[in-house]
C-alpha cells in the first residue's frame, strides 16, 4: 500500500501535468445548455437543401439555421457532424403497433394513442431514423376511431403525443365487412327492461357500410353538443362530436380503402358530406388519378417493397382485372400534383422507411418528393407539420444524422435526435478514410508537410505527400495539425493495477495479457494523451522472468491484443564469463526446447550415449563426468519437508571440473571449479543475489553412475547442508520427451513456450542488468553470441561515467526510466538519454509508474528541454520502441501496411502548447477533443 | 351497618356494575415499539378498556378485573393496515365489466382461510374489494380478520368502490371509453331526473300534477346509486392502475371529477413516477398511492435481452411519495411467489432495496390506516386509539419473529398457542 500513495508534491505536480491535458468534459454538460450543431448538408424536408449550416437548438426546439461562420459562441454545446448530412426525423403516416379492434362497428370517439404504449423502448425503429408515427386504429372494424400521432422517444408523455385526434379513419373494405354479434347483457332484466340477444351490426356490405355512416354522420349534424350516438347501451354508443368536427371540415376523414370501386363510392360519399378526404392507402389509386388529381387529395400510399422478402407473382399478371400497387404508383400520383406520403406495406418494415422511399424514387418518383413522402409530406397529411416533418426555426428538433445521401444504401443512420436530445447512436464505425494533414511525423524520421494517409479497414494503405485519397472515401482535413503515429509506452504495469514497489510478480509461464481487460479505465487516460500501445510487463519472479504483452489502449475486445508475448523478462545480475555463460545456458535450454536439433538421429545418439557400461569401457581412465545431472534432495523448509530437484552441470577436464549448480527457487546460478580424485568429487561454488554474495561446497562420492554427497550452502545467515543423490539426465518435464521418441508433439513447457516469440518472431530478451558488467554480459550472451534482439535495463549512471561500445550494426533497446533522464553532477546537468544514444541504444523512455504512463508524451518533453535529440525523443515512442520489440510492422510508424494508430496534434508534439485533437487506434476514432466532447460523452 | 360499611358496600356495588361493562385488559410489554420515529422502549404496560388503549406508562396499577397479557420477553407494536386486497370472496371478479352496485359484503366468506391466514400474519385491519379486472367492481367493506357473519366483521361495510383501468387482453382505448360512459350514464341519469324534479316543480305550482313530492335522490335507479355517490365523493373510489401508460388516465379522471380516490399501482407504473411526483406536487395531499404486492420487478429489456429488477417502492420512497404496501392472497393472483402473503416479507423487500426500515413498516401501519381513514384509530399505538396490536416473539424483521398475538380493538382474534394449524404442524402446543 505505501507504494500506492505518491509523495504529495510528486501528486501536485502530476495533478498540474494533467489539467494542461484536454480531457473528456465528463458529464458536465447542462440539460438546457443550448446546443449547436454544424452540419454539412441539411436537408430541410421541402426539398430545399441547406450546405455547411450550424444548427442551433434550445429547449428541444430549432431555434435558428445559421451559415457556418465564425466562431463557435460561448454558453453553447457545439457538436462538430460537418461531415455528416442532416435530415428531420422520419415521420410514417401509417401504423398500427398492434392496435386491436373492439368488437362494435362503430367506435369514432376511440383514440388510437390511448393503446399506444408510451413506456415501451422504440429503439429498432428509432435507429432507422423513424422518429413520429401516425397510429391507425383498427382495421376490421367500419369506423374504429380517431388516428393519432406520437413520437417514438421523449421523456414526457404530454410532449409525445403530437395529435391526438389527426383524422377519423373510415375503413371501406372487404375485410371490415365481417362484422360481429354484440351482446350486451342488461344487469337486473325486467318485464319493461328483459335480457336481449346477441344484437346484430349493420355493414356488412359496401351499401349498407354506406348507409350506415350516412345515417351517423346526419346524426351527428342533428344531434346537440355532447350527444351520444348509436345503438344499444350506453357503454355501445359514442360521443359525436369528432363526426361533427369531420363535418365541419376541422377533422379530415382517413379513407381506408384498396379496391377502385370502394374508393370511388367513398369519395361520392365523402362529397356529398362536404367533408376533408386523406386517402389511407388507395391500391388502385391510378385508375382514378384524373379525379383524384383535379382535387389534390393526400395520399398515404404504401410502397410495395418489403426489403429482402421478396414476394410470389408479378406486376404485370391480370393487370386489366387487378392493377394491383405497384411501385410506379406514387410516381404517378405525384405527377399528377397529388401530395404523397409513403409508408411500407407492413409494420415490419417501418425501420426500412427510407428504404422503401428510395425504392418510389427509383421508378419515378423524383428524390426530393420520396424523402419529403418520408418527413414533411406525411406531417402535412397528418396535420402535424407544424411541429415536425422539416427542419426550420420553431420546429422540434427532431433530426436524423446521416453519413451520406439519404436514399445511398450506403448511407448509415449514425444519430437520432429527439427534441434536441441524442436518443439514438451508432456504434458502426467508419475505418476507411483519409486524412489530409499540414505536417506528417511518420515516426522512423520523416517530417512531411502537406501528407495524405489513406487508411483501409483499420490499416494504412498509403501515406505520403503524393498520395491521392481514393474517389468515394471520406477526407477529413486538418491542414493546420501535425499527425504522428500512436505513441507506444515501452514497460507499463498500466493495466496490471500495481504501482512501482507493489511488487506483481509472475514467472514465464504467466500469460499477461489475459490478466488485462480493455475496458479498463487506466486505458482511456493514456489513450486520451495519445498513448494507444503499451508494453505490459509484470515483475520477473524468476530468472527468466516475465511475458511482456502488446496491448492497445483503444482496442476493444477485437484487437486489443497486439502480441501475447511482444518480449520476454530476463535478469542478469553477474558480469563476466560466468554472466555471459548463466544467460547462454538458458537461452540455450529454450532454444533447444524451441528447434529441437535434428529429431531422430540425435535422439537415436543420445539413446545410444547414457549407456553405462559401454561407457566405462571406453574410457579406462578416470570417470568422465561431463554432461547435466540431476539430483534429488529432501530440503526442509517452513517446517515442511519436500523433494527437490537440483539440476547440476559438470564439464570435465582431466580431473579439473567446472560446476554449475542451481538451487530451485533460488534465482541464482552457481558456479566453480572442482576436481575428482578417484571417486570423490569435490568443488567450491560462486553465486551472487544481488549485492549478496553466496558459496557452496559441493562434496560427493561417485558409484554406479551416480553421485551421492551433500551441498554446503553459506549464506549471511548461516549454513545450511543439502544431501543428494545425482543421477545423469536433465531435470524438468523436457527430460521424458527424450525418451518418449515414438511421440511427435513435444510436451509443453509453459514456461519455455515464450522463447518461441523470441526465437521465431523477433520479441526481445528483455534483460534486467543489476550493474554495467551485467549489460556487458548481456550484450555478449544475448547479441554476439546468441543474436537475438535485446533490451536492457540497468542503472544508467555507470554507463553514462564509464561508456560501453556496442557490437557494429547492434540494436540494442535501453529502458531508461524518466526519472533517470538526467542528473546532477558537479553543477551541470548530464543528459543520460543523449549520452546512451551516443553510445549506440535505442533510448526508450518509460514512466514507471501508472499515471505515468498518460503523462508519458510530456515526460519525454521533459527530456527534450534537458537537451535529448527531438528524432529520438519521437522514436522513444514510436517507431524506436517498435523496432526494439519486433513490432516496427504493426505499429510505430505511419506507413504502409501498419495499423491505423494516430495521434493528430494541434501543433508540434514537442510544443507544450499543442493539444491532442484527435486519436484514432485501428482506424476507429477513440478520442475527439475538437470542439466540444460527443454526444456519447455526456 | 355502620356508615362505613354501607360506603363501602355502594362502592362495591358501583364497581359490581361497572365491571362487565367495562372490558379492561393489560398488556405487559417486554418491548413497546409505538410507529415510526419512536424508539422502542422496554418494560412498559399497556392498559386498555373497551377496546381504547387508556395508558401506556411503566408503572401502572394493573386493576384487579383485568385479563392481563403477560407479553414481558416479547415485542408489540402496532397490527398490519392492509389497505388493498381481494381475499375472502368466492370469486373476486365479476364477467359484467360495470357493476357498481355489487358488495363484497355479499360474496364474503368470514370462513375462508385467508382471514385464518391474515390472523396469524397479525394484520389487524383489511380492506378487502373485488378484484382488478371490472372497469367498476363494486364496493369493499373494511373489516377485522375475526367473525362469524360478514356484519360481525365488517368496521365499514360499502367502504370504497372499485374501480379498474386495467384492460385485460382487450384494447385500453375501448376500455377506456366504456368506463368514462359509465360514469356518463350515471350522471346523466341524475340530469334526466333532475329535469323531470323542475317540471314536476312547474306543474306543481301550476297545480297540474297530483305527485306530493318528487325526491330525485329517492328515485335514483339504485344500479346507478353506488356510481353516483363516487362520482360526487360520498364513497371513495380505489383505482386499480395496471400499466404506467395507465397513470396519465387515473390522474385525468381525478382532475375531471370529484373523486376521493386511491391508486392502487400495479408493478409496472413505477416508470410514471416522475409524473405521479409532479402532479402530487402540484396537488399537495391529494394523491394516495397504494402498491401491489409485487415488490420485486423482472423485466427484460426488448433490445438488449438484459434482465433487470426493479424494485417499484424503492422508486416512489427516492421520488418522496408516500406509499402503502400491501401482501398478496395466498392462493390469489400474485400466488407464484407465497411469501408475498407475509407483511413482515414484504416491508423486508423494501428494506433489502434501500428503504429505511422505521419507512418500511409505516407503509403497512400508519400511512395504510391513513388511507382508509383510521389513521387516528390503528396503525400507532398511543393513549386514545385502538388497541389493535400484534405481540411478536422477536422484532419484525428478526428472522425467529412470529406473531405470538393479535388483538383488534382490545380483543385477543388470535393466539398462537392455540392456533391449531400451528398443533398440526409442530405436534405441540407452543407456549409462550
Amino acid at each position: 500500500m505505501r507504494a500506492r500513495t505518491l509523495p504529495l508534491v510528486a501528486a501536485a505536480t502530476l495533478s498540474l501535468l494533467a489539467a494542461s491535458l484536454r480531457t473528456p468534459l465528463l458529464a458536465q454538460e447542462r440539460a438546457d445548455q443550448p446546443v449547436v450543431v454544424a452540419v454539412g448538408r441539411l436537408h430541410v424536408g421541402d426539398g430545399k437543401v441547406l450546405e455547411d449550416v450550424r444548427v442551433r437548438i434550445e429547449d428541444g426546439k430549432l431555434a435558428a439555421i445559421d451559415p457556418d461562420e465564425g466562431p463557435v459562441p460561448a454558453g453553447v454545446r457545439f457538436v462538430d457532424l460537418r461531415r455528416k448530412t442532416m435530415i428531420p426525423g422520419l415521420v410514417a403516416a401509417a401504423a398500427s403497433f398492434g392496435a386491436r379492434d373492439s368488437e362494435l362497428n362503430l367506435t369514432p370517439d376511440r383514440v388510437a394513442a390511448d393503446d399506444f404504449d408510451l413506456y415501451a423502448k422504440q429503439e429498432r425503429l428509432l435507429r432507422s431514423g423513424l422518429t413520429t408515427v401516425a397510429l391507425v386504429p383498427g382495421e376490421a372494424r367500419l369506423m374504429p376511431g380517431q388516428v393519432s400521432v406520437v413520437k417514438l422517444a421523449g421523456e414526457d408523455p404530454a410532449r409525445r403525443i403530437l395529435s391526438t385526434s389527426s383524422a377519423l379513419q373510415v375503413n371501406l373494405e372487404p375485410r371490415s365487412r365481417q362484422v360481429p354479434a354484440v351482446f350486451e347483457p342488461n344487469p337486473v332484466p325486467t318485464d319493461e327492461d328483459p335480457l336481449l340477444p346477441s344484437r346484430r351490426q349493420r355493414g356488412s356490405s359496401r351499401a349498407s357500410q354506406i348507409a350506415v355512416l350516412k345515417a351517423a354522420f346526419e346524426e351527428a349534424r342533428e344531434a346537440p353538443e355532447g350527444a351520444l350516438g348509436g345503438e344499444g347501451p350506453t357503454e355501445s354508443r359514442y360521443d359525436l362530436g369528432c363526426l361533427k368536427q369531420a363535418l365541419a371540415s376541422s377533422l379530415p376523414v382517413r379513407l381506408r380503402a384498396q379496391d377502385a370501386g370502394d374508393l370511388l363510392h367513398g369519395l361520392r360519399l365523402c362529397d356529398e358530406l362536404g367533408v376533408r378526404v386523406v386517402l389511407d392507402r388507395p391500391e388502385q389509386a391510378p385508375r382514378l388519378v384524373d379525379r383524384l388529381g383535379r382535387r389534390g387529395i393526400p395520399v398515404v400510399l404504401a410502397v410495395p417493397l418489403r426489403p429482402a422478402t421478396p414476394e410470389p407473382g408479378d406486376w404485370s399478371q391480370d393487370e386489366a382485372e387487378d392493377p394491383g400497387l405497384a411501385p410506379d404508383h406514387a410516381a404517378i400520383l405525384a405527377r399528377a400534383g397529388l401530395p404523397v406520403a409513403l409508408v411500407p406495406q407492413s409494420d415490419a418494415d417501418l425501420d426500412k422507411l427510407r428504404h422503401v422511399a428510395g425504392a418510389a424514387a427509383r421508378y419515378g418518383l423524383p428524390a426530393d418528393k420520396a424523402l419529403a413522402g418520408i418527413t414533411l409530406e406525411a406531417a402535412r397529411v397528418l396535420g402535424v407539420d407544424s411541429r415536425v416533418g422539416s427542419l426550420a426555426p420553431g420546429k422540434d428538433a427532431d433530426f436524423v444524422i446521416l453519413s451520406g445521401a439519404p436514399f445511398d444504401a450506403r448511407t448509415r443512420v449514425e444519430e437520432v435526435w429527439v427534441d434536441g436530445r441524442l436518443v439514438h447512436e451508432s456504434d458502426v464505425e467508419v475505418q476507411s478514410f483519409a486524412l489530409k494533414v499540414g505536417r506528417l511525423l511518420t515516426g522512423d524520421g520523416k517530417d512531411l508537410r502537406d501528407a495524405t494517409v489513406v487508411v483501409e479497414d483499420g490499416r494504412v494503405v498509403a501515406a505520403g505527400p503524393w498520395v491521392e485519397a481514393p474517389r468515394g472515401i471520406d477526407v477529413l482535413e486538418f491542414p493546420d495539425a501535425v499527425l504522428v503515429p500512436g505513441f507506444i509506452a515501452p514497460a507499463t504495469k498500466l493495466g496490471l493495477h500495481a504501482d512501482q514497489g507493489t511488487a506483481i510478480a509472475a514467472g514465464p509461464e504467466v500469460d499477461v495479457a489475459t490478466f488485462l481487460d480493455p475496458r479498463d479505465p487506466a486505458f482511456a487516460e493514456a489513450l486520451a494523451s495519445g498513448v494507444t500501445s503499451l508494453l505490459v510487463t509484470p515483475d520477473s519472479g524468476t530468472p527468466v522472468g516475465a511475458r511482456i504483452a502488446a496491448v492497445k489502449t483503444g482496442g476493444r475486445e477485437k484487437g486489443f491484443v497486439t502480441r501475447p508475448v511482444a518480449g520476454l523478462r530476463m535478469r542478469a545480475q553477474a558480469g563476466g564469463a560466468q554472466g555471459v555463460a548463466q544467460l547462454v545456458a538458458e537461452i540455450e535450454k529454450a532454444r533447444k526446447y524451441v528447434n529441437p536439433p535434428e529429431e531422430k538421429p540425435k535422439e537415436e545418439a543420445k539413446k545410444d550415449e547414457p549407456k553405462p557400461d559401454e561407457k566405462k569401457d571406453a574410457k579406462a581412465g578416470p570417470v568422465d563426468l561431463s554432461g547435466d545431472w540431476t539430483a534429488t534432495a529432501e530440503v526442509r523448509s517452513r517446517g515442511q519437508s519436500r523433494t527437490v530437484q537440483i539440476p547440476i552441470e559438470i564439464k570435465q577436464n582431466g580431473t579439473d571440473l567446472d560446476l554449475s549448480v542451481r538451487l530451485p527457487g533460488m534465482p541464482v546460478a552457481f558456479a566453480g571449479k572442482g576436481k575428482v580424485e578417484g571417486d570423490k568429487v569435490t568443488g567450491e561454488l560462486q553465486g551472487q543475489i544481488g549485492p549478496m554474495a553466496l558459496k557452496m561446497k559441493f562434496e560427493g562420492t561417485y558409484a554406479d553412475e551416480k553421485i551421492t554427497g551433500a551441498l554446503t550452502l553459506t549464506t549471511p545467515r548461516g549454513q545450511q547442508r543439502i544431501e543428494f543423490t545425482a543421477a545423469r539426465g536433465k531435470a524438468g518435464p523436457a527430460r521424458p520427451t527424450a525418451k518418449a521418441a515414438d511421440k511427435k508433439e513435444p510436451a509443453k513447457d509453459e514456461k519455455l513456450e515464450p522463447f518461441r516469440a523470441v526465437f521465431d518472431q523477433g520479441a526481445p530478451l528483455v534483460v534486467t542488468c543489476a550493474n554495467r558488467d551485467a549489460v556487458l554480459a548481456a550484450v555478449e550472451a544475448v547479441v554476439t553470441k546468441s543474436k537475438l534482439p535485446l533490451v536492457v535495463q540497468a542503472p544508467a549512471r555507470p554507463l553514462v561515467e564509464e561508456p560501453v561500445t556496442l557490437p557494429k550494426g547492434a540494436n540494442v533497446g535501453f529502458l531508461l526510466q524518466v526519472s533517470q533522464a538526467s542528473y546532477e553532477d558537479e553543477g551541470k546537468t548530464v543528459d543520460v538519454a543523449s549520452a546512451l544514444a551516443a553510445q549506440g541504444f535505442e533510448v526508450l523512455l518509460y514512466a514507471g509508474v501508472q499515471r505515468g504512463t498518460a503523462l508519458l508524451p510530456l515526460h519525454v518533453a521533459w527530456t527534450v528541454s534537458e537537451g535529448f535529440d527531438t528524432r529520438r525523443a519521437m522514436a522513444s515512442l514510436t517507431a524506436g520502441a517498435a523496432r526494439c520489440y519486433g513490432l516496427e510492422e504493426r505499429i510505430g510508424r505511419i506507413a504502409e501496411g501498419c495499423d491505423a494508430d494516430f495521434v493528430l496534434f494541434s501543433g508540434d508534439p514537442f510544443d507544450l502548447t499543442s493539444t491532442v485533437r484527435k486519436v484514432w487506434v485501428s482506424g476507429r476514432l477513440c478520442v475527439d477533443h475538437d470542439g466540444a466532447t460527443r454526444p456519447s460523452e455526456r | 351497618m355502620s356508615a362505613n360499611s354501607l360506603l363501602l358496600s355502594l362502592a362495591l356495588a358501583a364497581l359490581a356494575s361497572a365491571a362487565p361493562a367495562q372490558d379492561v385488559t393489560v398488556v405487559k410489554c417486554g418491548t413497546l415499539w409505538t410507529g415510526r420515529g419512536e424508539q422502542p422502549k422496554t418494560d412498559v404496560v399497556l392498559l386498555i378498556e373497551d377496546g381504547k388503549i387508556k395508558q401506556i406508562g411503566a408503572d401502572i396499577e394493573v386493576p384487579w378485573n383485568a385479563n392481563v397479557i403477560d407479553a414481558s420477553r416479547h415485542f408489540v407494536m402496532p397490527a398490519w393496515v392492509l389497505a388493498h386486497c381481494s381475499g375472502g370472496l368466492d370469486r373476486e371478479n365479476e364477467n359484467i365489466p360495470m357493476t357498481p352496485y355489487l358488495t363484497v359484503m355479499d360474496s364474503l366468506e368470514p370462513a375462508h382461510p385467508f382471514f385464518e391466514v391474515a390472523r396469524r400474519a397479525g394484520i389487524g385491519v383489511l380492506h378487502v374489494l373485488p378484484g382488478n379486472t371490472c372497469q367498476v367492481g363494486g364496493r369493499g367493506v373494511l373489516l377485522k380478520p375475526y367473525g362469524q357473519t360478514p356484519e360481525e366483521m365488517a368496521f365499514v361495510e360499502k367502504a370504497a368502490m372499485k374501480v379498474s383501468l386495467f384492460s385485460g387482453r382487450g384494447s385500453r382505448s375501448a376500455h377506456l371509453l366504456a368506463l368514462e360512459k359509465g360514469f356518463q350514464d350515471a350522471l346523466d341519469h341524475r340530469k334526466e331526473l333532475q329535469r323531470q324534479r323542475k317540471e314536476w316543480e312547474e306543474d306543481k305550482a301550476n297545480g297540474a300534477t297530483t305527485e306530493a313530492e318528487f325526491d330525485v335522490e329517492a328515485k335514483l335507479d339504485p344500479l346507478k346509486k353506488p356510481l353516483l355517490d363516487m362520482l360526487d365523493g360520498k364513497i371513495p373510489a380505489y383505482i386499480y392502475v395496471h400499466d404506467a401508460n395507465d397513470v396519465p388516465t387515473a390522474l385525468s379522471l381525478l382532475e375531471k371529477y370529484p373523486l376521493k380516490a386511491v391508486l392502487v399501482l400495479g408493478p409496472r407504473c413505477y416508470k410514471a413516477a416522475a409524473l405521479l411526483e409532479r402532479w402530487s406536487r402540484r396537488n399537495p395531499g391529494k394523491l394516495r398511492l397504494v402498491l401491489d404486492p409485487e415488490l420485486e420487478f423482472t423485466e427484460k429489456d426488448p433490445v438488449t435481452g438484459d434482465e433487470t429488477v426493479v424494485c417499484p417502492a424503492k422508486v416512489y420512497w427516492d421520488k418522496g411519495l408516500p406509499f402503502a404496501l400491501t401482501s398478496a392472497e395466498v392462493g390469489g393472483r400474485s400466488s407464484g411467489n407465497p411469501a408475498l402473503a407475509l407483511p413482515w416479507w414484504q416491508v423486508g423487500t423494501c428494506v433489502r432495496y434501500g428503504i429505511p426500515e422505521d419507512d418500511a413498516i409505516a407503509a403497512f401501519t400508519e400511512i395504510p390506516a391513513k388511507i382508509l381513514n383510521r389513521g387516528d384509530r390503528v396503525g400507532r399505538i398511543a393513549v386514545g386509539m385502538d388497541a389493535t396490536i400484534q405481540v411478536l416473539k422477536a422484532p419484525p424483521m428478526e428472522p425467529e419473529s412470529e406473531v405470538d398475538m393479535l388483538l383488534v380493538e382490545g380483543q385477543v382474534v388470535y393466539d398462537r398457542s392455540k392456533d391449531p394449524r400451528v398443533k398440526a404442524l409442530t405436534g405441540t402446543s407452543e407456549t409462550r
